[in-house]
């Protein structure tokens, strides 16, 4: 918990910077596009005894909405929209969550993204066997390299997320490392290992209901 | 930097290209070649590329291991070990690219027998002295209608001296680091036989390049090479030959590592060790004019052991150990035909063996082979050269290489050629017979080809092992070897006496690439993977070479290679849209165009050398200026989207100079020399390159030549 409330603290200071920048002109806009930077996702706390490093298993939950890291007490209700586990992404409907979400990815640039093509089929999860953002190396918003073991997220992947509440939102994964910076090749493992599970993303949440961003 | 590269470029484009041959002011057109076809041929009568390295060349440019003068050539770029660089290159030592194939598809033949022993698909050049090579013969495009496997991207053969004249050489250099290298060749001829020995050490003391971690970049080695070869002829029509060779190589390991678990560093001690031998029996017939015939045998063993422990209390803390055994037996027999048709046919048996720890046990697979070859020369001016090769076994898919070669004499100075022809490689033993659970890493099990069935998937679904198993599985089958079709054409033109001029142009379809795919995953969620063939690629690209006698004594040659490689199915990505880009500053993303895709990593798009050679017979001297220029070569993805197309994702491309002179003095000769005179280094993408290296070396002959070869 102790560490939730940093990582809180941390990113409501990474807004405020942001939004000090980008909201000056009081615009009629619906849409906002927020920054979220060393947003934990079950960081790694320990390695088991074969060499799998592991962490608490606990999604870090978020609300697009609200712009705000939610407890997982409230994993049950449709306060979240998103959560996050390692490389792992939920969404909150099908059976992680009583809500209305889903998701796609599309394949595109962040700006390109400006209506959700209307003939866009959402998915959503039924896990452990399929997740709405489909799991795995080059599956989904991401790739792993074997050869320096490091995690990228894969340019020109837009998260497409139906939000618990029904309304639309894009998600951009821009990395996955502490700071916002994918360590070297030569990194040592225990770098990549610790410095991993830092989620730096920009999103854009429509509040009107509407497809358009 | 910028400076010398312009210089460089001056040089290369005023300068009218090299010679493929490599003799220094001998004439060319006598030149033997022997890889291109399996038998003597004059190299202007040859009609697929192919290089020649003399002796002199070697011996002028100071090399001791292979891949220094290999380094040298046009079109040919040495890879390095490399932490970082393993995709594409190798982190096994130094191996050698051919038109853009990997070394992996490049057939390194000594004395004609294959050199076994890859690591990572790569064999170590730097295992192969130089010293007592007569020359190296490079035979560029596919070449596995007489070669059979490996023999994709072409074939290098290393010649060794056989005795032509008594004598005893010794020598020894000496370089920074502590690198030395000392040889003894001695060698008896008699009218009935000839005895050639060789023996070579080779030692450095390594070298750090990151002073900041600890241990070296290069640790300390020491290796020794041992050869003999004894000819005999029993009657003026039969030769028998045995040749034999072993290699002894001992690296000592130490560096710090993290143990995961607990965070603590530790020290780890050790050696690797590589034993690599051969013996070679032939004898050779020739029964009339029209007819001779060989009988070749082969054997060879390479072994790799490394011990690593962990320094504070010697306790295991890795072991690795590999064996592989080849036996060859194989037939040649040469035919000359009415009409002038020369035919070449020949078949043989291979036995392989292998012996790892990495495996389930000891695996071997059998292959039969023949092949047929006719060269038909049509007048004066023409020749055709047909040929097929069938390999036949149990581990995977047989294989028909066939090869059309074209050579037209336009008229003395000016000759054309052109060749089709196929190469492929066989699956490796990993891809066919691994079997292998990481425990360390997750629990991931990799199994070769032919060591799962779908069925046995199935079973282990039933026992609960696994969890799901992917469509993916129901594709499993008997692996096809990875096979690439190349075409090349080239012109030799002889403008006078002092310039000549080569362009070759090439194009080489690569298929079947075998990649590990996931098959199933494990009740723990971790994968299990298999290899299937799937990957495409092409290479295609262009290369000059030029030779200019300035007078008797200065001899200028020239190279340059263009290359342009990709991997198909990333192309069509590329083209299809899909394949995006992130800015480093920005982070904002882009579209990639075809034209920012750099193609397969590890290879530069421009390479190119000049060397200036001079010789002054009457007083001795001779001495080499030498230019090898490599333009800048993709690493690996950095920005996820799986191709090499960003700045950073590049090494910068360099220019090497290395320098020499040399002077005879009665029995003596003494060389000096700087490789790398403006100490290029890259630690990161070339952590094999030391910089900047001096060396001295003296040359003693006890018993003096008759005549100066």
């Amino acid at each position: 918990m102790k560490t939730n409330l940093i990582a809180l603290s941390f990113i409501s200071g990474a807004l405020f910077l942001a939004s000090c920048d980008k909201d000056e002109v009081p615009a009629p806009v619906t849409v906002q596009t927020k920054t979220v930077n060393n947003l934990q996702a079950d960081t790694i706390i320990g390695i088991a005894s074969n060499g799998q490093p592991y962490g608490s298993g606990k999604y870090t939950l978020y609300s697009l909405e609200t712009n705000a890291v939610i407890a997982n007490s409230d994993s049950a209700t449709t306060k979240w929209d998103v959560g996050f586990r390692g490389t792992t992404i939920i969404t909150n409907g099908g059976n992680s969550g009583p809500g209305a979400g889903g998701a796609f990815i599309y394949v595109g640039t962040f700006s390109d993204l400006a209506t959700i093509p209307t003939d866009s089929t959402f998915r959503t999860d039924n896990t452990p066997t399929s997740y709405a953002i489909k799991t795995g190396s080059g599956n989904g918003w991401y790739s792993y390299n074997g050869a320096t073991n490091l995690i990228t997220p894969i340019p020109g992947r837009i998260l497409v997320i139906r939000t618990a509440s029904g309304k639309y939102a894009k998600i951009e994964i821009q990395n996955y490392y502490k700071g916002g910076v994918t360590p070297d090749a030569t990194a040592s493992d225990s770098d990549k290992l610790t410095k991993q599970r830092y989620y730096t993303f920009r999103y854009t949440f429509q509040s009107d209901g509407t497809k358009k961003f | 930097m910028k400076k010398i590269n312009s210089i460089l470029l001056i040089l290369i484009i005023t300068v009218p290209a090299f010679s493929q041959d490599d003799t220094l002011f001998s004439k060319t057109l006598t030149e033997l070649v022997v890889t291109a076809t399996r038998t003597e041929r004059k190299l202007s009568n040859v009609a697929v590329p192919v290089q020649i390295i003399s002796k002199r060349s070697i011996t002028q440019s100071g090399s001791v291991r292979l891949n220094d003068i290999l380094s040298e050539q046009t079109g040919l770029y040495i890879t390095s070990g490399g932490a970082t660089t393993s995709a594409g290159g190798g982190v096994f030592g130094n191996g050698v690219q051919l038109q853009g194939l990997s070394p992996d598809y490049t057939l390194i033949l000594l004395d004609g027998e294959p050199i076994i022993g890859r690591q990572g698909g790569v064999i170590d050049l730097s295992r192969l002295s130089v010293s007592n090579i007569k020359k190296i013969e490079i035979v560029k495009g596919p070449s596995s209608s007489l070669y059979g496997s490996e023999a994709m991207g072409g074939v290098v053969n290393i010649i060794t001296e056989q005795a032509q004249l008594s004598k005893l050489d010794a020598s020894f250099r000496y370089g920074r680091f502590n690198a030395t290298d000392a040889n003894i060749t001695a060698a008896i001829k008699k009218q009935r036989w000839g005895l050639q020995l060789f023996g070579n050490r080779n030692s450095s003391d390594g070298f750090d390049l990151d002073k900041i971690a600890p241990g070296k970049t290069v640790d300390p080695y020491s290796s020794y090479t041992t050869q003999a070869r004894f000819n005999f002829f029993p009657t003026t029509k039969t030769k028998v030959s045995i040749s034999g060779r072993y290699y002894n190589e001992k690296q000592d390991n130490y560096f710090l590592t993290q143990d995961i678990s607990s965070g603590n560093t530790i020290a780890i001690t050790g050696d690797g060790r590589i034993k690599d031998m051969n013996l070679n029996p032939v004898i050779t017939q020739q029964f009339n004019n029209n007819l001779r015939s060989s009988l070749r045998f082969y054997f060879s063993r390479y072994e790799y052991e490394q011990t690593l422990l962990e320094a504070a209390d010697k306790s295991p803390y890795y072991y690795d150990f590999f064996q592989q055994d080849f036996y060859r037996a194989e037939n040649q027999t040469d035919i000359n035909l009415p009409a002038k048709n020369f035919l070449s046919v020949g078949a043989g048996l291979v036995a392989e063996k292998l012996n790892t720890t990495r495996y389930a046990g000891k695996r071997s697979n059998d292959i039969r082979y023949a092949f047929i070859q006719d060269e038909w020369r049509a007048g004066e001016k023409f020749t055709l050269i047909g040929g097929l090769r069938y390999d036949d076994n149990s581990a995977y898919q047989s294989r028909l290489s066939p090869k059309l070669a074209g050579l037209y004499k336009i008229n003395d100075k000016l000759r054309i050629n052109a060749s089709y022809g196929a190469g492929f490689k066989a699956p490796d033993f990993r891809q066919l017979f691994l079997n292998f659970l990481n425990t360390a890493a997750g629990g991931y099990v990799v199994y070769g080809a032919n060591e799962i069935t779908i069925s046995e998937l199935e079973q282990q679904k039933q026992q609960g092992i696994l969890t799901d198993i992917l469509p993916k599985a129901y594709a499993l089958a008997l692996l096809k070897p990875e096979i690439s079709k190349g075409i090349n054409a080239g012109v030799h033109y002889d403008i006078n006496e002092k310039l000549n001029v080569d362009v070759n142009i090439f194009r080489n379809d690569i298929d079947n690439l075998i990649q590990v795919d996931i098959i199933a995953f494990r009740s723990n969620a971790a994968p299990v993977y298999s290899y299937f063939n799937v990957k495409e690629a092409y290479t295609q690209g262009a290369e000059l070479n030029s030779s200019f006698k300035l007078n008797k004594q200065f001899l200028l040659q020239g190279g340059y290679q263009f290359l342009m490689t990709a991997d198909k199915a990333d192309l069509k990505r590329i083209r299809s849209g899909t394949v995006f880009t992130r800015d480093i500053e920005t982070n904002e993303t882009s579209k990639v165009s075809e034209s920012d895709y750099a193609g397969l990593p590890n290879r530069s798009k421009h390479m190119a050398n000049a060397k200036l050679f001079y010789e002054n017979e009457k007083k001795g001297w001779s001495a080499s200026v030498r230019v090898i220029y490599k333009s800048r070569w993709g690493t690996y993805d950095k920005d996820g989207n799986g191709i090499i197309n960003r700045e950073d994702e590049f090494a910068k491309g360099s220019a090497q100079f290395n320098i020499n002179a040399a002077k005879k003095i009665n029995s003596f000769r003494l060389q000096a020399g700087i490789d790398n005179l403006f100490n290029y280094k890259d630690e990161i993408n070339l952590p094999s390159q030391p910089g900047i290296q001096p060396y001295i070396s003296i040359n003693y002959s006890f018993i003096k030549n008759k005549n100066n070869n």
